[in-house]
């Protein structure tokens, strides 16, 4: 049967063939800021072993600097909000892109959860927090960022994710209080875990699906994003670079404090709080 | 002895002259200005949709703004969304409560809940804004 891409230009999906994170990062932010705002967009990509942090997050609360820098796993921060997540092959990305006056939480992650319930007839659902679960377990978690003219809505989807990994690298530090914000964790599951057929391309095939029939009434044909294409969009470079900058990584971090104790033998305990700010580096002062 | 008449009614038109009001950004963003500094914040309308508002980032003390430029972001349970300065400036000062009580931007957003204060660079940007009313009218279209 022939695919026809009759689709009222109003919907656009692009599919990334590179895993690259912060490639695939600035190219969504490209798609955000420089595409028809009035064009409903699906960004389906996924990225080798990263930690990816939020906006307005602490790298050294969330995960483990030390063990990601042994074992060579790039700590990325977004633009948008939310919580610390765990990437790599078997975790699929999916973007929204929406008009302002159209965002919603709700609607792409009930089509994300109704395209898999159709194609792999696994019982997902969207719970309250907006995060899609299966049995009580998570599978997806969402974030969202709005500027002037657009929003966007950007979620994680556990196909065959090595989960292991979460817990060794993901591990949230009690003696460092962070003004920024703080990830809530939930038990997870993955989808491979209901389906022997699931994978990313079944995924990302499954949810064209069922945006473009929502958005145009049939099936929409996909841009592919690769390193041709990215030759035509040199802005790119300039949002990787800024996402790959140590001022962004790690500078963005809103101030916070560590405190340290000691029990001395004669039973005294000493507190030593450090509070710290970011400038043009680490800037470290004693909290008296 | 009663000041002249003329006098009397131009005391009386003083007083009831209203305060230079707030004006408003089509994006939900407030200003009110006194010898050309504005204070900035954003509107009861966008602190209900953002929702429960867990960090703010101000715009540094000395950056120079344009109107519509990027003044800061809010990030709240819902969103992160940025903040657009409604008028050309430097950023003279920011509120410091926000970084301990980010949520004073729920309570109080177009009191206490203020952002920064501009110092204006071209006071008739603020002929672009929108009136009271004619902002409330924007928000019942945008629903």
């Amino acid at each position: 049967m022939a695919l026809f891409n009759r689709c009222r230009k109003n919907f656009q999906c692009y599919i990334s063939n590179l895993t690259d994170p912060w490639t695939n990062l600035a190219v969504e932010e490209w798609l955000f800021r420089h595409t028809d705002p009035s064009i409903v967009l699906l960004y389906l990509w996924r990225n080798a072993g990263c930690v990816v942090i939020g906006r307005n997050q602490n790298p050294w609360k969330e995960c483990n600097v030390r063990l990601l820098r042994n074992d060579s796993i790039p700590i990325i921060r977004r633009k948008s909000g939310g919580g610390t997540v765990f990437h790599d092959l078997g975790n699929t990305n999916y973007t929204v892109i929406t008009p302002r006056q159209n965002f919603t939480r709700k609607h792409s992650a009930d089509l994300v959860a109704r395209a898999i319930r159709k194609r792999f007839e696994i019982p997902a659902y969207v719970n309250e927090r907006h995060d899609i679960e299966i049995e009580d377990l998570k599978v997806s978690g969402s974030a969202f960022k709005i500027i002037s003219a657009r929003a966007y809505h950007h979620g994680t989807m556990l196909i065959d994710t090595n989960l292991s990994h979460i817990g060794r690298y993901l591990e949230i530090r009690k003696n460092l209080i962070s003004k920024g914000v703080e990830s809530v964790s939930s038990p997870v599951t993955r989808l491979r875990n209901y389906s022997s057929t699931v994978n990313h391309e079944s995924f990302c095939d499954a949810v064209l699906q069922e945006f473009s029939i929502n958005y145009c009434g049939n099936i929409s044909n996909p841009i592919i994003v690769d390193e041709e294409l990215l030759l035509k969009i040199p802005k790119t470079l300039d949002y990787r670079d800024e996402l790959k900058s140590w001022d962004w990584t790690f500078g963005q971090t809103p101030e916070f404090s560590i405190e340290f104790q000691k029990t001395f033998s004669w039973g005294h305990v000493v507190s030593l709080i450090i509070y710290c700010i970011i400038l043009k580096g680490l800037v470290f002062m004693p909290k008296l | 002895m009663l000041p002249p008449l003329e006098e009397q009614f131009l005391e009386i038109h003083l007083e009831t002259l209203p305060a230079l009001g707030k004006k408003f950004t089509k994006d939900h963003e407030w200003i009110v200005v006194e010898n050309n500094l504005g204070t900035v914040g954003i509107t009861d309308y966008a602190q209900k949709a953002l929702g429960d508002v867990v960090f703010v980032e101000t715009p540094e003390i000395g950056t120079v703004v344009e109107q519509s430029g990027a003044c800061g972001a809010v990030e709240s349970v819902k969103a992160a969304s940025d903040i657009y300065a409604p008028v050309s400036g430097e950023i003279v000062d920011v509120n410091k409560n926000l970084a301990e009580t980010p949520g004073l931007i729920n309570k109080s957003p177009e009191t206490d809940g203020w952002l920064c204060k501009i110092k204006l660079s071209n006071p008739s940007e603020l002929n672009d804004l929108l009136e009271e009313n004619d902002y409330h009218s924007h928000c019942e279209k945008s629903h």
